[in-house]
């Protein structure tokens, strides 16, 4: 491009081509090889039009729009072939979406659209294409894997746009903020917007990128919004009434600019006339530490920021057992549950030494971003899991940690650069941990520089002076806050710290650890590390945002707190953790104790039952309890349905008030006491993501005393049997809604029974029937939820 | 398409979770109301709908003319006999409900399949909307529609779902894309066609699809609260 001035990109391909005679719904690409003489013409307009730029006719050429690998070599030799022909300056090989969702809400797998985008992005370069515009992008993750797969397999310059609604976020709900952090800190050559709506209405949209890209802004409007009514798709911007309104994104600070749907070769003469007539405008880069996910932003800057801790299996069985089967629902409840107590982002551990930690790692993550929009830190000791996970985060997120060995240097610091991260920086080294906040200061000197080195800009080093145990030694605490003062106001960079270490061995840690957390924040700590299901630690951070001016006129601590008071015992039980409310109390007011437990539970009332469980414990042995009161209850409940007193929802609601009181016994000191009938795995199964019947089995299950492991849905056959080896699982259930999914069903079982796997199968499905069931393997077909307590009871023996 | 045109009709919603006059508690009727409030707040209904004249291939079958779009099966052949031209719709509600469920299933298996047929029942309320849209259109030209008919319908194949989304471009306009399994996402999505008939062709119109379908008593689609379009 020309370094001192703008680059004009030329307009619409597909309209161009509608207008000559392609049909609705045809592929536009192939029009390369059938109509080569009519591609050329449309980019010799624009060449004369005055576009630097010819956007090659390679948008859908992936190979699973055009069917073979081959044909999208041909498809973008040709195209790129047919750009130089007209007279480009330079080719832009063009990549627009998959056409697939990527998963968790679709089910195609961030690698399945990496290798798609490099097949392209090889074909291209071996075309002699002069640049990459990746386009049209709904989906962060996608364009990720897209900009990923330029990348690394290329050395084009590579410029990527997302289409925005009229609401302002992209279709998966990306605003234009996020995705210019995101994609200009992966390193994108320019990042922008393309497609959408017209020029006026995407002014505000251009105005957010501006204000958060590094890299130049770039922007492909439409000429307005379709008008469809009648049947026929017509644009309404005049090539004036463009050409204005890009001018004016011109002057606002955007150096690269072109059209997309129905903007014709006169749009873009006048918008070259609109270059002509103006210099570039020199713009600041913005230096904002900031977070994303695809759907949401975290910017502490002149604030503090929370960050969850509590998803890491340290000290923690639950979270163990979750990640050892791969059955993440407790997990993914625990980032719910911080979400709402106001954590801002979560960090995410699954360090365990005797599991695939990328592997576990990377699904979690993907898990977790279904449903959470709060931006990940992703925290491990192994750099393959590190790079594994960063890969499939759509978001900029933060990786915990690099230190000051140059181990560790060498090996995160390439990784934080790749992935367009923000890291923590441990003030440890060598040598250890050194003990005065100078030499600690030292340490962060020295990851500043080195991150530099790699071009990671200050702004995105967090550096963590951490945090040692007061009771051992008591003058540590005082060095620690100092050094957080120190990096601070001499590195002016922003820190993290977790804060739970200081209270170790001491009793009532929570008042420690609180006390020391407003200390840190007032040393100029900016994101605490710590359990926000804590209530006197969120209580410490409203009132610090009081204080330090970030909560204006103290308008969120008000709202909260006016009529609140804090009183922590009856918030917090021994482990830390929240007392869990699962109701808005009991209106009835009537004492869990004084109804029995088959009314509580025949009425839905989750709230009364944790009361009448504990009260029955007092007397009964926990089997009695599960035996002779829940096990009957859920079996009214049941018989209830069948005989349609109930209809599902009432069954359900009964189902968990179960539920609560089977975790009753479980959380409770005499759980070892209560056996499990048996573990039973569930999946919907590889291709298809309808989980909703798979969910209610679960539900029902669980409340028969079953252990249930949920793989989740879009499962492929190869963790379903790895898992039910693993865990020695006796009784599989597999779901499946279509017709088209169905055979993923026999391809499990058959994997299955290759595997050796000593397990019955159980399916179900909408479309299922008995001699379908029979047809794909299975040893049981399940009618329904009831109909699969039987058949567990059958194969449990029970 | 303002999105105060869209209302979920309660009792709708109770339908598609089987309900067939059990008493409902006060908690309960809490939940129901919840989830639907949540699905109207989390939903970005949106659709889109082009007409098509009707031809017919060297086979005989309807085609879409202009696309090269060849509709098959006899099914899909008898619904539109008779029929000149042929509206293709497509509605969804869009992403962000769809995590909305994800996350609900986490909380509670209950809540989920309430939100599940509240959403259900929305989107089925912006097809209707939208179907009324074309029909308006078909009646100010003289024609009168039929009923949504969809791939997957008696022997229509869902394979074609790639075809009826592809001439709507879908993809760009609305956000739904296709599995290779031939699922919608977001799953909430419905697409179909109406068949545009002469106004004295004695063509009766009114009705969802599942009110006209043969299998409306057995469908066990409905009995799990799913259209059978997903």
């Amino acid at each position: 491009m020309r370094a001192d001035g703008f680059t004009l990109f030329d307009g619409a391909m597909g309209t161009e081509l509608q207008k000559r005679g392609l049909r609705p719904g045809a592929l536009p690409e192939l029009l390369n090889l059938t109509d080569p003489d009519v591609v050329r013409a449309v980019h010799a307009d624009y060449v004369a039009a005055g576009a630097d730029v010819i956007t090659a006719n390679t948008f859908g050429a992936n190979s699973r729009k055009l069917g073979s690998v081959e044909k999208v070599e041909e498809v973008i030799s040709t195209g790129v072939r047919l750009a130089r022909e007209a007279g480009a300056k330079r080719v832009a090989l063009d990549l627009g979406p998959t056409g697939a969702m990527l998963a968790p809400l679709g089910t195609m797998s961030f690698d399945e659209a990496y290798a798609l985008f490099k097949e392209q992005v090889l074909a291209g370069v071996r075309a002699g294409a002069d640049l990459a515009l990746i386009e049209t992008m709904s989906d962060l993750l996608e364009a990720k894997a897209a900009l990923l797969a330029v990348k690394e397999n290329s050395d084009l310059p590579v410029f990527v746009t997302m289409t925005f609604a009229q609401d302002g976020r992209t279709f998966l709900g990306t605003s234009p903020a996020v995705a210019a952090v995101t994609l200009s800190s992966l390193g994108a050559d320019a990042v922008g917007i393309n497609c959408s709506l017209g020029p006026e209405e995407i002014i505000p949209f251009v105005n957010e990128m501006l204000a958060w890209s590094t890299a130049p802004v770039i922007v492909q409007p439409n000429a307005g919004l379709p008008d469809a009514t009648s049947g026929e798709t017509v644009y309404h911007v005049t090539p004036e009434a463009f050409a204005q309104a890009v001018g004016r994104m011109l002057d606002a600070g955007v150096s690269i600019a072109g059209g997309c749907c129905g903007t014709t070769p006169e749009h873009i003469r006048l918008l070259r006339a609109q270059m002509d007539g103006r210099t570039p405008l020199k713009r600041e880069t913005p230096h904002k530490t900031a977070f994303t996910s695809s759907q949401r932003l975290v910017c502490p800057e002149g604030g503090v920021a929370v960050i969850g801790e509590r998803i890491n299996p340290t000290g923690k069985k639950k979270i163990k057992e979750a990640l050892r089967a791969q059955s993440f629902d407790y997990i993914l409840n625990e980032a719910i549950n911080q979400e709402e107590a106001g954590a801002e982002l979560l960090d995410v551990n699954a360090g365990l030494p005797e599991i695939d930690e990328p592997g576990t790692l990377t699904r979690l993550v993907t898990a977790l971003q279904a449903v959470t929009p709060l931006p990940l830190q992703i925290d491990s000791a192994d750099p393959a899991a590190i790079d594994r996970a960063c890969r499939v985060y759509a978001g900029k997120p933060i990786i915990n940690s690099v230190n000051g060995k140059e181990e560790s240097l060498s090996a995160i610091l390439p990784l934080v650069k790749k992935y367009g991260a923000a890291v923590v920086g441990l003030t440890l080294d060598e040598r250890g941990i050194p003990e005065t906040a100078e030499e600690r200061l030292a340490i962060a000197e020295r990851i500043v520089k080195r991150a530099g080195e790699y071009g990671i800009p200050k702004e995105d080093v967090l550096i963590d002076c951490l945090t040692m145990t007061a009771s051992t030694n008591q003058k540590l605490a005082r060095e620690t806050l100092r050094a957080v003062h120190l990096v601070t106001e001499r590195l002016k960079v922003k820190t993290v710290l977790g804060v739970s270490n200081i209270s170790f061995g001491l009793p009532n840690r929570e008042l420690i650890n609180a006390a020391f957390l407003a200390a840190a924040f007032g040393e100029g700590l900016t994101m605490p590390i710590l359990n926000p299901l804590s209530q006197r630690y969120m209580d410490v951070v409203a009132a610090w945002r009081v204080l330090s001016g970030q909560d204006g006129n103290a308008q969120g601590y008000i709202e909260t707190y006016v009529n609140r008071t804090t009183s922590y015992q009856s918030y917090v039980n021994k482990d830390g953790g929240k007392v869990m409310s699962t109701g808005g109390g009991d209106p009835s007011g009537e004492a869990g104790n004084d109804v029995d437990i088959m009314s509580i539970v025949l009425s839905g009332r989750k709230m009364l039952i944790e009361d009448a469980v504990k009260e029955a414990l007092k007397e009964k042995a926990p089997m009695e309890v599960v035996n002779g009161l829940l096990i009957p209850a859920i079996n009214a409940a049941g018989d209830r349905f069948e005989r349609g007193q109930f209809f599902l929802p009432q069954l359900m609601a009964s189902a968990e008030t179960v539920k609560l009181g089977f975790d009753v016994i479980r959380d409770s000191a005499r759980s070892g006491e209560v056996t499990s009938k048996g573990k039973i795995l569930l999946a919907t199964v590889k291709g298809d993501i309808h989980d909703i019947g798979k969910n209610i089995v679960k539900m029902l299950l669980q409340n028969y005393g079953y252990e249930i492991v949920d793989l989740g849905r879009d499962v492929p056959p190869e963790l379903i049997v790895e898992v039910t080896l693993r865990e020695k699982i006796r009784l599989v259930g597999l779901s499946a809604l279509m017709t088209t999914t169905v055979k993923a069903m026999g391809e499990t079982i058959e994997k299955l029974h290759e595997a050796g796997a000593d397990c019955k199968v159980m399916v179900g499905g909408a479309v299922l029937s008995p001699e379908y069931a029979k047809l794909v393997g299975a040893d049981y077909y399940s009618k329904d939820a009831q109909e699969s307590a039987r058949i567990a009871a059958e194969v449990f023996g029970k | 398409m303002p999105g105060s045109d869209f209302t979920i009709d309660k009792s709708e919603v109770l339908r598609y979770l089987g309900h067939r006059g059990q008493e409902i508690g006060a908690e309960l009727d809490r939940l129901i109301e919840e989830n639907i409030q949540r699905c109207v707040e989390s939903a970005k209904p949106l659709y889109f709908w082009r007409v098509f004249p009707l031809t017919e291939d060297a086979g005989g079958q309807p085609e879409l003319e202009g696309t090269g779009v060849v509709l098959r099966g006899r099914d899909i052949k008898k619904h539109l006999d008779g029929a000149k031209k042929c509206v293709i719709m497509a509605a969804t509600l869009g992403t962000d409900v769809e995590r909305e469920m994800m996350r609900a299933g986490r909380r509670s298996a209950t809540e989920e399949v309430i939100l599940n047929a509240a959403c259900t029942a929305l989107i089925e309320s912006v097809a209707d909307v939208c179907e009324r849209e074309a029909a308006e259109y078909a009646r100010s030209r003289g024609f009168v529609t039929s009923y949504r008919y969809s791939p997957g319908y008696g022997d229509f194949p869902l394979a074609q779902q790639r075809e009826v989304l592809g001439v709507l471009d879908a993809e760009t306009r609305l956000g739904i894309m296709l599995t290779d399994s031939m699922l919608m996402v977001p799953k909430k999505s419905v697409s179909a066609l109406l068949g545009l008939y002469p106004e004295d062709s004695g063509v009766r119109r009114g009705g969802t699809s599942c009110d006209r379908c043969e299998n409306r008593e057995t469908c066990s689609f409905r009995k799990e609260g799913y259209g059978c379009e997903g």
